[in-house]
């Protein structure tokens, strides 16, 4: 409802629906569920699954599809759950084994924490990445955090106190690990010519590209093989930009190794460098391509993307309030889910 | 210790391991191997590649024709984290624990718990059955042998 007053239009525009279905509690027939709690009647409306941040950039593209075919003319991508609240006793923290013969659970690969911890050990032995390049993220995604009202966690921490924090599955920390929230967000995707004619200013969608690699931790094979690189030139190719285009990116972070290998892997440093990157400051809000301006899903709150999908648009219309990167064009969201295994970049630009 | 009552102790585990993990035709021989006190694993009768975990087709080639090896249960340690928190199947006491991918002279990566917690990455390890192996999954412990190559 906020995205659409914020846009101008009301429940009788919107003829699209996408969303991705809760986590938590799974709801089959989520976007009808949905649409008839609003009252609405889509002509086209469907529940996405890609995984993670993957999930939103789908949604948009299901839109701009629809949208562009003339199967609809507003659609809404979107995505809210008690997160935090609503799993069962017997969820014991997201098992992603649900309904699949689990090979790993039984072994103590159940959590995704433990799964990201393995790649993050992975990473530290290959490239000497450690934990106080760990910490820079988690330290520079909580300073963005300060800055975001709508954030969760937003109070700062010392490198002591990272380091005093529990561990959970080693190396990563409680601190490296995201807020896991109750929340919700949603976008309105258009035609440009509609758009042009609503209350605020267009983002476009310029470009995606995205590669499945895996799904259990075990099937992970090298951070080469996730393709980020590959998505990353193919999303700016397609857009006619080069990664010096880019003024700000929001990279699915649900734990700071995540963020490290997105930087390494859509080239804004070499690959095994995303530590000492953190550590100088690569991350941050004055930086040449700040990551997670508003605080992530460390600091922010896990609400998948779609909130990084809200935050790309928010600096390029220049309404990010104290965190704007000043002069913002062009935005890449990236980020996959699962273990992850699936990963996709999409590049957002200003409307001109 | 958690105070999160989502993350609580584990239901006592009284049944075999086979009745615990095994929910098909497809992953029951492999489990029932494990209680048996054996590694076995799926490999493709038409394009010969080992392949972990079991499925229906193999995932190289999509032949249907899928046989089961033995495993010497040898390899190298690829990733490990010691765990500190209680998920599906674990029991607090259990705490903490350590885990790892193992890279398999076989050319597959298997999940396990570690025998020696000190293990690191590359390092050389064997699978290791305990006296029971019907209630109790083997766990992989230090091996001092190089790789024949």
């Amino acid at each position: 409802v906020a995205a659409l007053d914020d846009a101008g239009l009301g429940r009788s525009d919107i003829d699209g629906l996408f969303n991705l279905a809760p986590m938590a509690q799974p709801i089959p027939l989520f976007a009808m569920s949905l649409a008839e709690y609003l009252g609405i009647h889509p002509v086209f409306q469907s529940s996405v699954d890609a995984g993670g941040t993957w999930s939103i950039m789908a949604m948009i593209l299901n839109c701009v599809q629809a949208v562009q075919s003339g199967q609809c003319s507003v659609a809404v991508c979107t995505y809210g759950e008690p997160f935090a609240t609503g799993r069962s006793a017997g969820g014991r923290g997201m098992t992603t084994t649900a309904g699949w013969p689990a090979y790993e659970a039984p072994f103590g690969i159940a959590g995704a924490v433990v799964a990201y911890a393995l790649l993050a050990s992975r990473h530290m032995a290959e490239f000497g990445t450690t934990e106080e390049a760990l910490c820079a993220v988690a330290m520079s995604a909580r300073r963005h955090a300060a800055l975001n009202e709508g954030a969760f966690r937003r109070s700062l921490f010392s490198e002591a106190e990272y380091f005093d924090s529990r561990p959970i599955s080693t190396p990563l920390r409680l601190f490296d690990c995201s807020t896991i929230v109750d929340g919700a967000g949603a976008l309105v995707v258009t035609s440009k010519e509609r758009a042009d004619d609503l209350r605020q200013p267009a983002v476009q969608v310029l470009s995606h590209a995205g590669h499945m690699s895996h799904r259990d931790v075990g099937q992970f094979t090298s951070f080469d093989d996730l393709r980020v690189r590959e998505s990353t030139q193919m999303a700016l190719q397609a857009a006619g930009l080069s990664i010096t285009d880019v003024d700000l990116a929001v990279v699915h972070d649900a734990f700071t190794i995540s963020t490290l290998v997105f930087v390494e892997e859509m080239g804004l440093c070499p690959r095994g460098q995303g530590g000492p990157y953190a550590q100088s400051g690569g991350l941050d809000l004055g930086g040449s391509c700040p990551i997670n301006t508003h605080g992530g899903l460390l600091s922010d709150g896990h609400l998948a993307g779609v909130r990084h999908a809200i935050e790309a648009v928010r600096q390029l219309r220049g309404m990010a309030g104290t965190r704007q990167v000043q002069g913002a064009e062009v935005a890449l969201i990236a980020g996959g889910g699962g273990m992850f295994g699936g990963n996709a970049v999409m590049a957002l630009g200003r409307d001109r | 210790m958690s105070d999160d009552p989502r993350i609580g102790p584990a239901e006592p585990v009284n049944e075999s391991i086979e009745t615990l993990y095994a929910t098909d035709e497809i992953s029951k021989p492999f489990w029932a191997s494990l209680a048996a006190g054996q590694l076995i694993l799926p490999k493709c009768g038409a394009c010969e590649s080992v392949f972990f975990y079991p499925r229906r087709l193999c995932p190289r080639c999509w032949s249907g024709s899928i046989e089961w090896i033995e495993s010497a249960g040898i390899g190298t340690v690829f990733a490990r984290s010691e765990v500190h928190v209680a998920f599906q199947y674990i029991s607090e006491a259990d705490l903490p624990f350590t885990v790892g991918l193992i890279d398999l002279d076989e050319g597959v990566r298997l999940p396990g718990r570690f025998h020696d917690d000190d293990l690191q990455i590359g390092d050389r390890v064997r699978l290791r059955f305990s006296k029971d192996p019907r209630y109790d999954l083997p766990r992989f412990a230090r091996y001092d042998s190089q790789p024949e190559s």
